[in-house]
């Protein structure tokens, strides 16, 4: 065990350093500054809304997809769950240019490019596959038994999807919408090249790292990290998950 | 009121085959068969949760293509199956949303009266003891109002000195409530107590129903006879009967160490002694043929038999039974 807790805090300092770094070289000062300029705290409002849009829609599409998944046998299932991990595996910036071809003269009558649609279907184009993984793993952990009951006291297999399975997969669910939301504030390949502007704040970053330098992009790097650990922290605590801290 | 006729399924490379049972109102029936015979299926094909050929009905009207939900059959699995993000009063009601009529405040308090759970009402049901759970899955079934009650083995769970008490307790559900239960088991003694009628179920096919006794002390086929644990089991030929096969009951085979002028004795060697407790186990070779019987310690004790040794066997023929 001891050396289990070395091997887990040299790792934990790894991941940690960086982060210390970047706080400790930014200050408190410069960082409560920085979040008062209208264009950082603008950009990464930006970014916080429309990662949570493309969750939400995800969550309204990819749960039944996890469960479709996960429960059903179908001509051509191993080929789309692959397609539906091919977004993790390919560069972003090959994503970037695959969307900006296919949505480039707009979706449904929307413009794409350089518009926060374009912005949301990059972050979901690329992490949607976190939280559609995540939901179909918690079915497949569920026992079908559970529906054959349900069926059997009265309910169809509509209403017991919100009632025996939802609240049993919640977990999964969360997790599963927590990573993809994550997963797409930090998006910036796939993103940059679909719409620059208006600027979400990875861009944002990248635009004052290559203009001004490291001490105008590093408090805006350091503001985007705290303010994605309180929303991380603060929605595990209401899931339950009391050993949060 | 629950009938089944021809009902096959094809699952990978099990088979029901052609089954056809029938329940009437307030008649407990069990299926007794092996682990793996099929016993599930066959429950699950009558609710509805397969696709299956062959029909099922209900009250005289067929229900097999409708769904599960629309045929107020009332499953228990093995492993009961509560809903964990519940509580015992949760899972009861369970089905107040999607059946109203049978939401009735009475019937619950009637249920847990019955069942003894009202201290549970509360309680998580990951707290509760496999006879607690099981209980607490009676109570959410019979809460939603069934006309067929289905129990796939209710007992596996439930500790044995609870279970003479759950099955008093299973026994007068189907009158009370006047609704036909289906309860399958491996568990023989459970078969014996509960079942008003019942079917022996090998390899996806039933062998033999009917009544509980007459199932149980008759056997008509040979791997009926098997299955239920009948010893001596030989072909007909042995004591000159034309019967192709015929199962002889330990109890009534006699062994005398000499002649002694007894009529329809036959001469046989005695080859293996075991010893039970209470009484001798004996296996004698008569004719070719490995015959089993019981002795008490006294007569062993007193004819001090040794292995190897010739002795006689009397049959008394109200212990052979043509298969």
């Amino acid at each position: 065990m001891i050396v289990f807790g070395m091997l887990s805090a040299l790792l934990v300092f790894f991941l940690i350093y960086p982060l210390l770094g970047l706080f400790y070289g930014v200050g408190m000062e410069k960082l409560i500054k920085v979040l008062q300029e209208r264009e950082v705290y603008t950009s990464i409002w930006l970014t916080f809304k429309l990662s949570f849009f493309a969750v939400c829609f995800v969550l309204l599409t990819g749960v039944p997809l996890g469960y479709l998944i996960a429960r059903y046998e179908f001509r051509g299932k191993v080929l789309l769950e692959s397609l539906i991990d091919i977004p993790v595996m390919v560069p972003h910036t090959a994503a970037g240019i695959a969307l900006l071809m296919a949505f480039g003269k707009g979706l449904l009558g929307l413009d794409v490019v350089d518009t926060p649609v374009g912005i949301m279907i990059a972050m979901m184009f690329l992490s949607a596959p976190f939280l559609i993984n995540a939901a179909k793993e918690g079915f497949r952990k569920l026992d079908v038994r559970y529906e054959h009951v349900a069926r059997t006291l009265g309910a169809s297999p509509f209403q017991l999807f919100f009632s025996v399975l939802l609240p049993q997969v919640r977990n999964d669910i969360v997790n599963g919408a927590l990573m993809m939301w994550s997963r797409g504030i930090g998006e910036f390949g796939a993103v940059v090249i679909i719409a620059y502007h208006p600027m979400v704040a990875p861009v944002l970053i990248y635009d004052r790292f290559t203009s001004y330098g490291l001490p105008y992009s590093a408090p805006v790097a350091a503001v985007m990290i705290s303010l994605s650990a309180v929303v991380f922290l603060l929605i595990r605590l209401l899931n339950g998950n009391k050993r949060a801290f | 009121m629950l009938k089944v006729e021809a009902l096959s399924l094809t699952i990978g490379d099990f088979r029901l085959k052609e089954i056809s049972l029938s329940v009437a109102e307030g008649e407990y029936c069990v299926i007794l068969g092996r682990t793996g015979s099929g016993k599930t299926l066959l429950l699950e094909s009558i609710a509805g949760i397969h696709r299956l050929k062959g029909h099922v009905f209900l009250k005289g009207k067929e229900i097999t293509s409708r769904p599960i939900e629309a045929r107020r059959i009332g499953f228990v699995y093995q492993d009961l199956m509560l809903f964990p993000h519940m509580n015992v009063e949760q899972n009861i009601r369970f089905s107040d949303p999607y059946r109203p009529k049978t939401a009735d405040p009475s019937r619950l308090e009637e249920l847990v009266s019955l069942l003894h759970i009202g201290n549970l009402l509360t309680r998580d049901v990951c707290t509760l003891s496999g006879g607690e759970k099981q209980r607490v899955a009676i109570a959410r079934a019979l809460y939603a109002g069934p006309e067929v009650l289905l129990l796939d083995e209710p007992l596996s769970a439930v500790d044995p000195t609870g279970r003479d008490q759950i099955m008093k307790l299973l026994k007068s559900i189907s009158k009370r409530y006047h609704i036909a239960v289906v309860h399958v088991t491996h568990n023989f003694r459970e078969a014996a107590c509960l079942a008003d009628r019942m079917a022996i179920l090998l390899d996806g096919a039933i062998v033999q129903s009917g009544e509980t006794a007459e199932v149980l002390e008759h056997p008509k086929t040979l791997q009926a006879a098997r299955f239920l644990g009948f010893k001596n089991i030989f072909q007909g030929s042995l004591l000159g009967m034309e019967a192709p096969h015929i199962s002889i009951d330990p109890n009534a085979i006699k062994l005398y160490r000499d002649h002694q002028g007894i009529e329809n004795l036959h001469e046989a060697i005695l080859l293996e002694i075991g010893y039970a407790v209470d009484h001798y186990k004996l296996y004698v070779d008569l004719n070719g043929a490995r015959l089993f019987l019981k002795m008490t310690k006294s007569v062993f004790d007193r004819l001090k038999l040794k292995e190897g040794e010739r002795c006689y066997i009397q049959i008394n023929k109200a212990g052979v039974l043509v298969l």
